[in-house]
This record gives C-alpha cells, structure tokens and sequence, in this order.
C-alpha cells in the first residue's frame, strides 16, 4: 500500500514510519518502520520536521480513525483503488467502486 | 500444475473432513416446503456443538431477540423455521472444516470474507424478493470450492497462491492456471454431489461469471454479494481484490444507490456480530 503523508500533529502513536526520516544535514534521525510514539514526535517537532510518511500497521483497526480527515479520506480511496484494481487495469466503470468510495467517504469526519 | 477433471474432483470429497450429516441435510432442504420444524429441531438438537453455535448466533443482536432463546425448540418457535435452518447451516458449516495446513490460505480471512457475503446476499434479498434464507447459506458456501481446493491439494493451491501474489492477478485465475478448473467449478460439482438444491448449485458454479438471464435469480444476486464484500474490505486482508462485476448481473438487482448504502450499513453493523457468533 502506498504510504500516507500526515502533520506530526495529526499522526497517531502506533503508526509505522514508512520512510526514514533525514535531518537537514541528510543524517538518519529514524529508519523506516519504526513505531510512531509519543516522545518521536515531540523530538521530531522540536527538530522542525512536521510532516511524515506512515503506514497503519497491520491488523490494527480504528488507528486511521485517528488521522486528520483529509489523510483519512486519502487513505479511503488509496485503498479502494487498491481493492479495484482488476477493474482499474481493465478500464471497467465499476459502479460499484464509486458508491462504496461515496459511503466511505461520507463516513469521514 | 494439475488439471482437475469432474471425476478427480469427486474423488477427492472424500478426503475432506466429512460435513456433518445435519449440515448436509439443511442444506439439501431448501427449497423442501414440507421439512417439519419438530424433525429439524430434533435434528440439530443432536449436534452439540451445532446447537450450541446456533444458540449464540440465534441470541446474538443480530436477530435482536426480545429474550435470551435456551433451546433449539425455542429457537424454531421465535425465529421460524426457515431462518433457523440458515442460521444452523452457518453454525455447522464454520467449523465443519478443519484448518488447512496450505501455506499462505487465511482461513479466518476465508470465513470473514464468506460471512459477508452471506450478510450482503440477504440484505440484497430483502430488497429484491428474493429467498433471503437461501441466499444467506449461499454467501456462506459460494467459495466452498476453495476449501476443498485446499483441503484436497495443499501443496499445489500454495503455490496457486504464490503465483497470484506474484502476479497480482485474480485467484479464480490463478487456479485456473495451476488446476485447469476454478473454485467456482470446483464448488459446483461438489455442491451437485452433496445434492443442495439446483439453483445453489447454480450459483455456486457461476458467481464469477453469471450467465445471461431473463430476470433476476440467486446467481446474479451472490455475484454482486461476493463484490460487495470484496469491497467493504471485510475480509481485512492487505492483498484482497474486488473481482470484476457483471454489468448485466448488477443491472439486473436494478437497486437504487440508496438501496446499496442501506445494505452497506446494515452488513457494516452485522458483520462483526456474526464474525463473533461463529468464529469464536
């Protein structure tokens, strides 16, 4: 799945890293995959960084509930294209893709 | 690669865990007005651990009963019949299949997956006349194929699997590739063989591809479930594909958008529920 862009101030603990992130100076501050926490993102805001790359783990429902509604509804239609993708590669208007992406849609914040 | 005849598919049901006999004998009764409610309780009364799952699905707030049902009389008495029969199908059928040792096949994400397709095709049978009992044990069952894939040739559906990985690709066609015949085959004949009623049979052999028809029928409806379900991501598997839809099947159901939107919440609000009930 494609990563998801998000402000420090919206991501969520428990979120994975899905990039490393560099300082100013190109210097590895964290490597991809690691845990979002608490402490990384007062130290990440501290530092000047105020966005980054993350990944819902794995079999963690509800965290992308936590993200700010814009991520949220960009994670939403990341996914369906995802689970579209047979229809996306053989060109079908898929009815069916717009309504659920319509529902899920109207259940973000 | 393996290519599977009608013959070699038979051959291998009896490999398979035997169903029990009650589950058989539910499912070979749809469409039999004269099956006794009495027999039946009596029937699924016998199987312990049936009943026992029936109960918990039959007190879950999926029925949203006024009391707490302690029997399969009971049971019969409040939700009637005909619903009883489903809900002891689904009770017999998860359950009724050990866990395959195939690598990469998720059986928990098998039955989630099938668990919403059975919450789907009734919902969409409610909204379209259909026999919503018979189209919730065919959400069930509709991949039943699969399991005797998996059950009967490990080794060779693991590698089915590693080639749709690789590919990305449908697993319908992956099968097709590695057995010569797909889930849905599979699933038809094994259906045959255990006498379920024709029109199960039907639309277990062609929900990928459901044939032209003259108006709507069970086929067409388990066709949009199993997309549907696919869709709502129920199986909450980070690989899963929506297969491609029928435009005639789904022009067929003839629904409005609002009509989706209400079986979407109402699968939405269900399927952990039933997932509980059954999985547990």
């Amino acid at each position: 799945m494609q990563a998801l862009s998000t402000s420090i101030e919206w991501t969520p603990e428990g979120m994975l890293l899905a990039q490393p992130v560099l300082d100013a100076h190109g210097q590895l501050l964290l490597p991809a995959g690691t845990p979002i926490t608490r402490g990384i993102l007062n130290s990440l805001q501290q530092r000047g960084i105020d966005t980054v790359f993350v990944n819902p783990p794995e079999g963690v429902s509800g965290i992308v509930d936590k993200l700010d509604p814009a991520t949220q509804q960009a994670h939403t239609e990341k996914r369906l294209l995802h689970l579209f993708r047979p229809a996306m590669r053989a060109g079908q208007l898929n009815p069916l893709f717009h309504l659920i992406l319509r529902y899920r849609s109207a259940e973000t914040p | 690669m393996k290519q599977l005849t009608a013959d070699a598919i038979l051959r291998s049901v009896h490999e398979l865990p035997a169903l029990p006999a009650v589950v058989l004998e539910l499912i070979q009764s749809f469409g039999d007005s004269h099956v006794s409610a009495e027999q039946l309780a009596v029937k699924i009364s016998h199987d312990q651990a049936i009943a026992a799952k029936t109960l918990r699905l039959a007190n879950s707030s999926f029925y949203g009963l006024p009391r707490q049902v302690t029997s399969i009389a009971e049971a019969t008495a409040i939700l009637g019949l005909r619903t009883l029969r489903s809900v002891a199908t689904a009770a017999g059928l998860v359950g009724g299949f050990a866990n395959s040792r195939c690598q990469g096949f998720d059986f928990d994400a098998f039955w989630r997956h099938a668990i919403g397709t059975a919450l789907t095709a009734r919902a969409l049978a409610q909204r379209t006349r259909l026999d919503e009992d018979a189209a919730f044990t065919l959400g069930l069952v509709h991949d039943i194929g699969r399991l005797v894939l998996v059950s009967s040739y490990e080794d060779e559906y693991a590698q089915a699997i590693a080639y749709q990985l690789e590919h990305d690709c449908l697993m319908h066609a992956a099968e097709r590739h590695y057995f010569g015949v797909d889930h849905a085959e599979v699933g038809g004949v094994i259906a045959e063989h255990w006498h379920f009623a024709p029109e199960i049979v039907a639309a277990i052999s062609c929900h990928h591809r459901p044939p032209p028809a003259s108006g709507l029928c069970l086929t067409d409806l388990v066709h949009v479930a199993d997309n549907i379900a696919h869709g709502l991501d129920l199986s909450h598997k980070e690989n899963d594909m929506v297969p491609l839809l029928a435009l005639d099947a789904w022009g067929r159901l003839a629904l409005a958008d609002g009509d989706y939107m209400a079986v979407f919440d109402a699968v939405a609000e269900q399927h952990e529920v039933v997932c509980h009930a059954l999985l547990a």
